[in-house]
């Protein structure tokens, strides 16, 4: 892999953003860090009139200039720019009622060919490995006619041929009303899409410097691929200014690629950043 | 109207042992801290445990031994990362989990609001997370759509930790809100902790900032800091730190040892936040 000027968080949280289109409701839901800085990053850029909710949704914020994200004060900081407080319960009233605008970043912990994930149990049984659970991803994946998946980590354990427990709802069934929705998936190796004919993954787009090869070693399944591949445009020198020096400046981003010891160093050399600037 | 003020270890002696108790707040987001300690020191047991999403609040719960069965929609540490304790039992299935979602809880209670023995709706259809639940599906009788029955949902209690309140219980819930008021509204006695009791008269200059009306409350306590290690926006944010020595000890099986030192040994919460005093302090927003 040859030396890039970004990093894959970058062109990640680039491509989450251009999915968002101007005037869409973009709903940050737990622990996802990378969503809420591409939605700042398409508000700043093309789609200024993007609506956020933040926090699961349960508070709608006003921006104009991009804030710069929290990890100590996530909550402080929405409540800053808020305009209301809404319930969860309203949450899922404004999704009902403007399904065509909401864009929501979702983070699975299995992904398979068809677009069904899993943030329950790894395993076949439930005595294997237990995991948080997926909040509102299952309620609401089968619902939106844009459902978005972004996977830091394109590894086989991530992409698995199908998932232990289904979540999130794909297109493995023929039902009607599943058809017309469209499932996008943003790896840190490309951009993928549910195809709607064989219901199965296939590449759009391949991240500059990233191979064929390396996408089919991390994949537990076959991915469809088109004859000539597309390359995802990179990010703008203005998108990469936004994220490092507006948007991001202590790498929270990072947090999501790291585990162990060193995620917890990261974290606590964060926190103590933020500390000595706030309080 | 009455004052509905009693001291934290009264309130708590109201739970039953077998009872359904309801959390409010939201994973690392103003959770009934203080309640969750005295629920711990007073030696619960058998409880039934229902919250939208929980954290170090279940957590303890499960290691201290106080309940047999939980309902929610996630339990974790949110960038932390797993909750040790609530992993570890249902792995091994020492405890019951009932992984709901988001709407599959807000309608269950919805139900029960309205004495509703369900709710009809489609969402969750085909995934395994109804299979788990072992809800029912039924042929709508008016489209002869499938349908899901979300049966009704009757907490016996709500424990919500508030900002402000008056002694009869007119609370301002500030912060991230979750579902605290379904779950006032749907749960068959509500106990609200609060950081601070105001007068009446402070409530009835803003009326519209009060969320959470005494109507749907029956007992109040004042609890400061009642939520730490977690948040109460605008007092002090949710302590990661803390939580991160308390999954470090966790890890290393000594969850008895944390509840020893930080609730069992201690007479009161007033004792925690003593003995963590240095925690609370970096975590405090300094009133401007």
């Amino acid at each position: 892999m040859k030396l890039r000027k970004f990093t894959s968080d970058e062109i990640m949280i680039t491509c989450m953003s251009r999915e968002i289109r101007n005037g869409d409701i973009a709903i940050q839901g737990l622990t996802t860090p990378m969503a809420i800085i591409s939605y700042y990053l398409a508000k700043a850029t093309h789609a200024p009139q993007t609506t956020i909710m933040q926090l699961a949704g349960n508070i709608l914020t006003y921006t104009k200039a991009p804030p710069q994200i929290s990890l100590l004060f996530n909550e402080f900081e929405a409540m800053r720019r808020s305009v209301h407080i809404g319930t969860q319960t309203e949450v899922y009233e404004v999704i009902f009622k403007r399904l065509e605008s909401i864009v929501e970043f979702f983070r699975p912990a299995q992904i398979d060919m068809f677009g069904n994930t899993n943030n329950s149990l790894i395993g076949s049984d439930i005595s294997k490995l237990r995991l948080p659970g997926g909040f509102g991803i299952a309620d609401v994946a089968a619902l939106y006619p844009r459902t978005f998946y972004y996977c830091p980590r394109h590894e086989k354990r991530v992409f698995v041929e199908n998932v232990d427990h289904i979540g999130g709802l794909g297109l493995r069934t023929k039902s009607e009303s599943h058809q017309r929705r469209d499932i996008h998936i943003i790896s840190e190796l490309g951009v993928f899409e549910i195809e709607h004919e064989s219901r199965r993954m296939r590449l759009s787009s391949i991240h500059p410097g990233i191979k064929i090869e390396d996408i089919k070693e991390n994949t537990s399944f076959e991915i469809l691929t088109p004859e000539k591949t597309q390359q995802t445009s990179p990010p703008t020198e203005l998108e990469l200014q936004l994220i490092r020096e507006k948007i991001d400046p202590l790498n929270i981003r990072r947090l999501e690629y790291l585990s162990g010891k060193t995620r917890e160093n990261a974290l606590l050399n964060i926190l103590d950043k933020e500390l000595s600037l706030t309080i | 109207m009455q004052n509905k003020v009693v001291k934290i270890n009264e309130a708590c002696q109201t739970i039953q042992n077998g009872e359904t108790v309801a959390i409010g707040g939201l994973t690392i987001h103003r959770k009934p801290m203080s309640f969750i300690h005295e629920l711990i020191r007073s030696g619960k047991k058998e409880l039934h445990l229902l919250t939208l999403g929980g954290s170090i609040d279940v957590d303890l719960l499960i290691a201290a031994g106080s309940i047999d069965r939980i309902d929610a929609a996630y339990v974790g540490l949110e960038i932390l990362g797993f909750a040790p304790n609530f992993r570890k039992a249902v792995e091994s299935r020492v405890i019951e989990f009932n992984e709901h979602t988001e709407y599959s809880i807000m309608a269950g209670l919805e139900a029960n609001l309205i004495e509703a023995e369900f709710i009809p709706s489609k969402l969750l259809i085909g995934t395994d997370i109804l299979k788990s639940l072992n809800y029912k599906t039924f042929r709508s009788p008016i489209t002869d759509d499938l349908l899901v029955a979300y049966p009704r949902i009757c907490p016996d209690v709500a424990i919500i930790h508030v900002q402000r309140c008056d002694e009869y219980g007119n609370c301002q819930i500030n912060g991230i809100n979750a579902i605290d008021l379904l779950l006032a509204k749907s749960s068959r006695r509500v106990i609200v902790t609060t950081e601070k009791i105001l007068p009446t008269e402070d409530f009835m200059s803003v009326p519209s900032s009060t969320n959470l009306p005494s109507t749907f409350v029956d007992t109040v306590v004042e609890s400061p800091f009642g939520a730490h290690p977690t948040s109460c926006f605008p007092h002090y944010t949710y302590d990661l730190w803390h939580l991160l020595h308390y999954m470090e000890s966790s890890k290393k099986g000594k969850t008895e040892n944390y509840i020893k030192q930080h609730i069992t040994d201690l007479d009161s919460f007033e004792g925690y936040l003593n003995l963590v005093k240095d925690d609370v302090k970096r975590v405090t927003v300094r009133e401007s």
